[in-house]
């Protein structure tokens, strides 16, 4: 049989709508903080506050039982007596008047008027002793039921919606701060001065790695009042309100450096790299673009199923972009490396090669990137097609850097690339490149900074990836006495524009009806067949349009499609 | 302004109209006595013409003073088998539905759920076809 009335915290709308965080709660969750001395996370003071909200209201069923108020139409009452009404969701009432009921269905009975604290009123039958879904006993009409969740199954089921009413209450309530998802009391912070910041910094300068404030408070001894979670919450929260400082760490287990002592690409994504052209898996390309993009390495293309080289050494070309700002590409396979969690930057050691010379840098996960590899690049001589292996180390967090430097050291004629009137200009000029590189790929760059520009006005105009590939197709075609470009030189050139994967780039080469293949990766173009697109990948293998007699069939697949069968096969 | 007349169609909603039984002469009161079952009809006897009584709701316990009539009608007979029996005429059965539900209108859709027999476009038909019956008309609010 169904309850008259559910308590509250029983029902799903209290907690899912209802809820709202008063001066009541926030004193109640002030007082948990206060008796534990220390933060407390969103959790925690979560449970607390579901805890009591049904504790009170069990104590006041409780209460109501045993004061024996809780109207049932059985009962006789006398005017002055307060009643609770367990259908109105125990509204209270006081009686003001009675009299007989009159019903011939029914025995002598009273009819008693009440008056809610509301100012309405009402008549209940009172002294009716018949079968009725109030003339239950007191403990079933506000008591635990059968039905009734368990409070862990109201924390577990309510919980989630909650916990954002809380936070959002405890932002706005100025006695709170918090930091990464810990709370405290204003109050309650012992506070860290200038030059407490100082000291954390000379203390970091001294360590010359990243510590957690744990080791800070032990290193600084500053004497300060309060527990030790409110020191550490406090000194967490005073090192991420400085900009000296940044966490490396988790959220969960800070871990604190300077970012004077950083490479730029660490600390924030540069803008060489930013808002960069991906693939999103399964566009259309050649098959023999496959191995193309596998020996570029870019991270931009390391989607789940793309690798096909997973037992080899890790490799990359280095691009502009990388080139530029001291960072190598950090795929999946390279990531797998490495222990790390959202959002953390992990001090790695790399090593060099040719000489066993060790440096620190830094991997950023969430860019897909490895930082502070811009000294070594100046070391070796780096070019833009330049090629590097890495292999994993025994040690832990290092990483082995390979780079072969050539046999001969004559000069030979090199791609240039300047900017003039803001584009990019590819010249053939006499050069000696001092690394192993890709002659494909390989451009020469005089002046890094004025590339940087273009790529930096080139963000701010929001030109498309086909137009940029256009623009670079006739630079590189005008190089070539047959008035072609290969795919990984249009790659190449196309990261002095844009920050692009290699697979955007091939993806419309592919599909776009005025690009053929011409065989050994080249491409030629057909101004005829512009904004022509293939739709099926019969067509971007057999290229119907095309007028070209030296035409290359590629068999075409979608990228990034593990187990697929090739569609143009 | 005046209400613009539509054709009633299976979502319209019927009441037992009681000016229509003022207009006809008719006293609502006598014909509604013949449906009370054998028990109210015997309770009702005690008690005198006009008198009202406190009708108990079945779910809160609280009180209102209604017609003995239609409270025994709507409370008790209502639910008796033999007030809504199978051999019943539609107008009859839906004058008997209308009184049960507290003469609050109710669609020819909401009706035919509750008579459980014929189409509801018969019934339209019937509740429609040119004389009123029983008072059932068209509600306007």
């Amino acid at each position: 049989m169904a309850r008259v009335r559910r308590m509250r915290t029983q029902e799903p709308t209290y907690w899912k709508s209802d809820f709202r965080v008063t001066e009541q709660e926030l004193d109640f969750l002030t007082g948990v903080i206060l008796e534990r001395g220390q933060p407390a996370s969103l959790d925690t003071l979560v449970t607390a506050l579901m805890f009591q909200l049904i504790q009170t209201e069990k104590e006041r069923a409780a209460r109501q039982v045993s004061d024996g108020e809780v109207y049932r139409p059985a009962d006789t009452y006398e005017t002055g007596q307060t009643l609770y009404f367990t259908d109105r969701d125990m509204a209270t009432a006081t009686v003001v008047s009675t009299r007989p009921g009159v019903n011939p269905r029914y025995d002598a009975f009273t009819v008693v008027r009440v008056a809610f604290q509301d100012g309405t009123e009402a008549e209940f039958a009172s002294g009716l002793d018949i079968e009725h879904p109030l003339n239950r006993p007191l403990d079933e009409l506000v008591g635990a039921s059968e039905e009734d969740l368990a409070d862990e199954e109201i924390l577990a089921t309510y919980a989630p919606y909650v916990a954002p009413v809380v936070e959002q209450a405890l932002h706005q309530d100025h006695g709170w701060i918090h930091f990464d998802g810990v709370w405290f009391l204003n109050e309650l912070l012992p506070e860290f001065h200038v030059g407490h910041l100082n000291l954390a910094e000379a203390a970091i300068y001294e360590a010359g790695v990243p510590l957690p404030v744990s080791e800070m408070l032990a290193r600084l001894d500053l004497g300060l009042a309060g527990s030790q979670q409110a020191q550490l919450f406090s000194l967490n929260h005073a090192l991420a309100n400085d900009e000296r400082f940044i966490n490396v760490g988790t959220r969960t287990a800070q871990n604190w450096f300077l970012r004077a002592l950083m490479p730029a690409a660490a600390v924030a994504r540069p803008a060489v790299h930013a808002e960069p052209f991906r693939p999103e898996g399964h566009e259309y390309v050649g098959l023999t673009m496959l191995d193309v993009i596998e020996a570029l390495g870019d991270e931009l293309d390391s989607l789940p199923g793309a690798s096909i080289n997973e037992g080899r050494d890790i490799a990359f070309q280095v691009s502009f972009p990388h080139l530029y700002a001291g960072t190598m590409p950090a795929g999946r396979r390279l990531l797998a490396l490495f222990t790390y969690e959202q959002g953390q930057r992990l001090p790695i050691t790399l090593v060099d090669g040719r000489n066993g010379k060790s440096f620190s840098a830094w991997l950023v996960p969430d860019e897909g990137y490895v930082a502070g590899l811009g000294d070594w690049y100046k070391q070796v001589g780096m070019v833009v097609g330049g090629l590097v292996t890495v292999t994993n180390s025994d040690q832990p967090n290092t990483l082995k850097l390979s780079v072969t430097v050539p046999r001969s050291s004559s000069s030979g004629w090199v791609r240039q690339a300047s900017v003039d009137d803001n584009a990019l200009v590819l010249q053939m000029q006499l050069g000696r490149i001092g690394v192993r590189h890709d002659a494909a790929t390989l451009i020469d760059v005089a002046d890094p900074a004025a590339i940087a520009g273009l790529m930096a006005r080139t963000l701010e105009s929001d030109r498309s990836l086909y137009a940029l590939v256009k623009a670079v197709f006739a630079e590189l075609a005008k190089l070539s006495p047959q008035g072609v470009a290969s795919c990984q030189a249009l790659y190449s050139a196309v990261n002095m524009y844009h920050r692009s994967g290699a697979v955007p780039v091939f993806a419309i080469l592919t599909r776009s009806a005025c690009f053929d293949p011409v065989g050994s990766g080249d491409w030629a173009y057909d101004g005829s067949l512009e904004g022509t697109e293939y739709e099926t990948p019969d067509d971007m293998r057999e290229r119907p349009l095309s007028r070209r007699n030296d035409l290359a069939r590629d068999q075409v697949v979608h990228y990034a499609a593990t187990g697929e069968a090739s569609d143009g096969a | 302004m005046a209400l613009r007349w539509q054709r009633p169609t299976l979502d319209t909603r019927f009441h037992i109209d009681l000016s229509w039984w003022v207009e006809q002469g008719r006293d609502i009161r006598v014909y509604l006595a013949d449906l009370l079952c054998d028990e109210c009809a015997g309770t009702l006897t005690q008690l005198s013409a006009d008198q009202m009584i406190d009708s108990v709701n079945p779910q809160t316990g609280e009180v209102h003073q209604v017609d003995p009539l239609w409270d025994s009608l709507i409370s008790c007979c209502s639910h008796k088998p033999e007030y809504l029996s199978d051999d019943i005429p539609i107008v009859d059965g839906v004058f008997r539905i209308l009184v049960a539900n507290g003469n609050r209108a109710l669609s020819v859709r909401e009706l035919h759920e509750r008579l459980g027999k014929r189409s509801p476009e018969v019934i339209l038909r019937t509740l429609t076809a040119g004389e009123v019956y029983l008072g059932l008309r068209p509600y306007r609010a």
